[in-house]
Formats: structure tokens, sequence, C-alpha cells
């Protein structure tokens, strides 16, 4: 007999999520070249708080950054279980503003415009960091809101914070920034990776916003590596039932970053 | 109307993938007047909480019959859930012992519904949900204890267990239902926006009181298995208790399609035939309402007791009627 239970009288509750924000650095320093064949202008620019050699030709850190999150993107939709639960919002932090690039929404509602805005990011301008997490706490609280009126099972939120330089807005919500991220990372109520994308990178800064896990370091230029742990990492917390802790494999990430 | 109960669980997608057994458990007992249905849902980080949820329902449920009338007679709330509790590790820590374990590798939920005399207790910790029907329709009692994120929950060995215990007791009234789900189940059965029942739930309560649970548990958990664990990568169980009522009709008063559907009669001759067929079993499970043997049955149906038999073996099959020690009985009464 399978009449015992009809779809029909059943229930469809959303799949439990995971909310992700990446918030990440487009200032001007994330032009520099970082791999491929140059050529040198001779031409010298002030940007960004130093002095800049002009080139032709080569792959730039952000370039790599956006084929990362490309990846990280495509990886999710991979996944069965990933592509319905993790939620993903980006805002970035270059000329004088904070920008929300894309909000938080279903990854395949969000298929059409991520290609174009992720693709179309430049580097450019100021690194007002505290401003940018800030607004990304704002963005993560309110989905976090909505979930909650709208009976959504989450999952403890993640804070990617990427940056190749040292904060240069305003001091004070740099400050706000950091306090209220450890407020959350605490009480483990957000999970926080500050990355620091080469060697210039202000490692003790990000520290301050990761009162539980030292800032990463990037190896040369591994975002596509990076990336792809980071979705295995969500798709591992998206199957994760009461009472799982879920281990993050830190190890994986040791082989190519520097902790 | 008789209480009756069945339960069941099955292993979830995600379990099945990894090969670790179903952590989901549940148990019914019936005994000195007081029926029990208890479930535990092991928790995932905790490798040995299989047997863990094991030893919880089999030792609440045995508990609960025994102590019921001193469970609801006692008016505060908080001795209770420490009584629970402490018979609870104590069973656990006799397991852990046999298993060469740590009480936490043995953490559950636990969810608890009993009647006995009119009244009614209700015990829950943690995730999952505790429902009921009463006449104007299906409710929730208790709703699950999740914290903020969607893997945290409390179980019987967290620290601060007896504080998060939710206790329920009172007269029955026209409650002629209970079912506990675990929270793989939550997701097919419960709204969690609205925090309601899923329709299919008083389906399922009305065949617990007409159908032999001995019957009725491998179709429970087929549709499990089938239905309920697609939605999710969770373990799935429910356990259920109820009697007929309004909201829950015997038998007698189904129309005649569904009791065809109960007897398993199939559509396959003239339907002034298969009328027939159904108003012979109608006969058989009125009689039936009085526990017989098949000598006083066959007695009373003016047949042989080879055709009885016949006739008494097709609606065992169905599960209509069961047979204790030498009698047979109508399930639905």
């Amino acid at each position: 007999m399978n009449d015992l239970l009809r779809k029909e009288d059943l229930e469809i509750n959303p799949t439990p999520r995971v909310p992700i924000c990446l918030c990440l650095d487009v200032s001007s320093s994330m032009g520099r070249i970082v791999g491929g064949d140059v050529r040198d202008t001779g031409r010298r620019e002030f940007r960004d708080g130093q002095w800049w050699n002009i080139v032709e030709g080569g792959v730039t850190a952000i370039q790599e950054m956006i084929g990362g999150v490309q990846l990280f993107y495509d990886n999710l939709l991979d996944d069965d279980v990933a592509r319905y639960s993790a939620e993903v919002c980006v805002v970035t932090f270059g000329g004088t503003a904070p920008k929300l690039i894309i909000d938080f929404a279903n990854l395949d509602r969000q298929e059409g415009e991520r290609q174009q805005k992720i693709s179309g990011l430049t580097a450019n301008g100021g690194t007002p960091m505290g401003e940018a997490v800030n607004m990304a706490l704002d963005c993560l609280e309110a989905r976090k809101k909505d979930y909650k009126d709208k009976g959504v099972d989450y999952y403890q939120p993640w804070l990617v914070l990427m940056t190749d330089g040292e904060p240069n807005g305003s001091a004070s919500e740099l400050q706000r920034a950091i306090d209220r991220t450890n407020d959350l990372a605490k009480v483990r109520k957000l999970t926080v990776f500050p990355i620091g994308i080469g060697d210039e990178a202000d490692m003790n800064c990000l520290a301050k916003f990761s009162p539980r896990r030292p800032p990463l370091r990037l190896k040369g230029m591994n975002f596509k590596e990076f990336f792809e742990w980071l979705s295995r990492s969500v798709s591992r917390t998206s199957q994760s039932m009461p009472g799982d802790t879920v281990k993050l494999d830190l190890d994986g990430i040791k082989k190519w970053g520097e902790l | 109307m008789e209480w009756k109960s069945v339960c069941g669980a099955v292993q979830g997608r995600g379990h099945a993938k990894k090969d670790i057994p179903c952590q989901d458990k549940t148990a019914r007992r019936a005994e000195n007047g007081v029926h029990v249905i208890a479930l535990a849902d092991g928790a995932g980080s905790a490798s040995m909480s299989h047997f863990g949820a094991q030893v919880v329902v089999n030792r609440m449920t045995a508990f609960v019959a025994d102590r019921f009338f001193d469970l609801i007679a006692q008016a505060d709330g908080r001795l209770v859930a420490q009584e629970i509790l402490s018979v609870t590790l104590q069973a656990l820590n006799d397991e852990a012992e046999l298993r060469e374990c740590t009480l936490k590798d043995l953490a559950s939920t636990l969810l608890i519904a009993a009647v006995g005399d009119g009244n009614f207790f209700l015990a829950h910790l943690g995730d999952g949900v505790i429902g009921y029907l009463n006449e104007t329709g299906l409710k929730v009692a208790t709703t699950p204890d999740n914290g903020e994120f969607s893997n945290e929950t409390v179980f019987v060995t967290s620290a601060n267990a007896t504080a998060h215990m939710r206790l329920y007791k009172g007269a029955l009234k026209n409650i002629s239902g209970f079912i506990l789900m675990s929270d793989g189940s939550e997701q097919s059965l419960y709204n969690k926006r609205n925090k309601t029942l899923a329709p299919a739930v008083k389906r399922l309560m009305h065949r617990a009181t007409l159908i032999d649970a001995a019957v009725l548990k491998p179709q429970l958990e087929r549709a499990l298995s089938t239905v309920v664990a697609e939605n999710t990568h969770d373990d799935c169980s429910v356990a259920i208790l109820a009697r007929n009522s309004e909201q829950l009709p015997p038998l007698e008063a189904l129309p005649l399609s569904e009791r065809q559907s109960l007897f398993q009669i199939a559509n396959d001759s003239a339907p002034r035939k298969i009328r027939q067929k159904i108003l012979r079993c109608d006969k058989i499970c009125a009689l039936l309402k009085q526990p017989l043997t098949l000598r006083q049955l066959a007695r009373r149906l003016y047949l042989s007791t080879f055709h009885t038999r016949k006739r008494l073996r097709r609606l065992l099959k169905a599960g209509v009627i069961r047979k204790v020690d030498s009698r047979y009985e109508t399930v639905s009464r």
C-alpha cells in the first residue's frame, strides 16, 4: 500500500541555508600584476597610497580573484546539496565606499547577474575595509532576519574577507567592524575567514577580525585552490545535522596557504 | 476507545552515503493501563549514538509505563525533568561501560508521549516536534529546540538538559492522537514557517487506529523511506499514539470504498460482488469487536472452521484484525 503518505498532504520546508558573505578588496592595488608576460611602459603613478610602475599585459590580482569567485560559484552549483543551501552575497571595497555587488539569493537566481557583475569588477581607489565589513555584517543580519521571519533554518553564517593591503578608510568604522566581528565570532555566531593576498597584506589588521582563527596568507596567488577548498567546506556544512561539529579541513588549506 | 500505537525509523540519505547506521530510534509499550511511545534522535557527532538512542527509548517507555501516575501527580515539573534525566543517564552510563565509550558518544534527543486513565503526559528535549489531534484538528504541542543554527540542539547528555526539558500533562478530553517526530520527518510533516502539522499526520494517526502495528509498521517505514526521506539528508522517524474518535472514525463508520481498501479487496469483479465481499468482512469485524476464538466465530458465522480461517487470514494480512493468544479481535475498537 503506497497511499499512507500522499505527497500532496506533506509540507515542503526550504532547505536549511548557509549564508556566506564575500567581502572583497577591489582597491587600486588589486590591479597589480601577479603573473603572465608584461612589458614596462616606463610610466609611474601614485594610487591607493603608493607609487606603481605601469605595465602592459600580464594577469592582475583582481583577475585571479574574479576567476576564484566564479569557480566558487561553479563548484557550489555542481554540488547537489550546496546548490540549494548556500546563499552568497558579495560586498566589494575600493574607491571611497563599499558596494553591495550581489545581494543574498538562491544561487540559481543569481546566475544571470553574477557572471556579469563579478566579471565586471575593476581595481580602483582606496581600501575602506571597515566600512565594507560593516556592510557585510549588516547584510548577514538582514538575511538572518529574513530566514527567521520565513521559518527557514540556517547554519552559522560565514564572512570571507580578502585584502591585499591595509585599510585606509575611517578609523572608527574599522574599529566598529573589528568589534562587531569579534563579538559574533567569540560566541560562535559567525565564522570568519580573513585572507591576505600577497606580501603587502596587513596580516596584523586581518588578525584583529578573527579571534578564533589566524588569518591566512595566500601563497603566491592560489585563489583557485582557496575557493575550491571553501566550496568543499560549504558542502560539508550544508550536510551537517544537529549535534554535528563541522570540522573544517584546515590541514588541507595549510598545504598551499600560510597560517 | 482503545489507544493504539505504531512507530518506525528509516536511515537518511546522508547516513546511507557514509554507511552510518540509522540514529533515530523509537519504542512503544502498553502495560498497567498506560500506553507510551518514545523517540530519540542520536547526535550526528556522537559515534555510538544509535546505541544510546535505543537505550533511551527502551528505558523511557518502561519507566513511564511504570511511573505514569506518579509523574502526573507530581506538581513540581523540575523534579519530573530531573528524575527522567537521571534515569536516562543511569541507563546510558551502563551502556557506556558496556560499549567502552563516553556518555557523550551516546547523546540523543528525547520525545515521549503517554496516556493512561483519561490523562496524558508529554516530555520533549531537543529538536523534533510533538503534535496532537483534538476535536478541532491537528495541533503542535512542542516545537524544535534548535538554538539559532540548524545543526545545534540539546541532548540528554547536555549540561543544561533539565532546564531545556519541556513537560506537559493534563486531562485527555477530546484528544485522540499524538505524534512524535524527529527533525528529519519534521521536514515533511511540519510547516516550520506556520508551526503547523502536515495533513498527512492525521492520516497516519487514523491508520494507527485501524491497522495492527505489526502490519502497519513496514508500510509506515516504506512510506518514510520513499516519501519523507526524499526531502532531507537526515534519518526520519515517527511514533504515533491514537484512538478512534469523531476525527478518526472507527472502521464501521468509514465509507465503503475506504473499507474496501482497508480489507485489501481488489477491484477485479462486478460491483455487486465487491460489495458482498466488503459486507462479509464488515460482519466479521463487527463480531470481533469482542475477542473470539476461531470456533466461537465460526459458530456465529454459521461457517465451517475451514472457511472461517480462510476469511480470517485475509483480514489478518490486511491488519484490520489481530490474534492475541488464541482469540481474534478487530483492531479498530
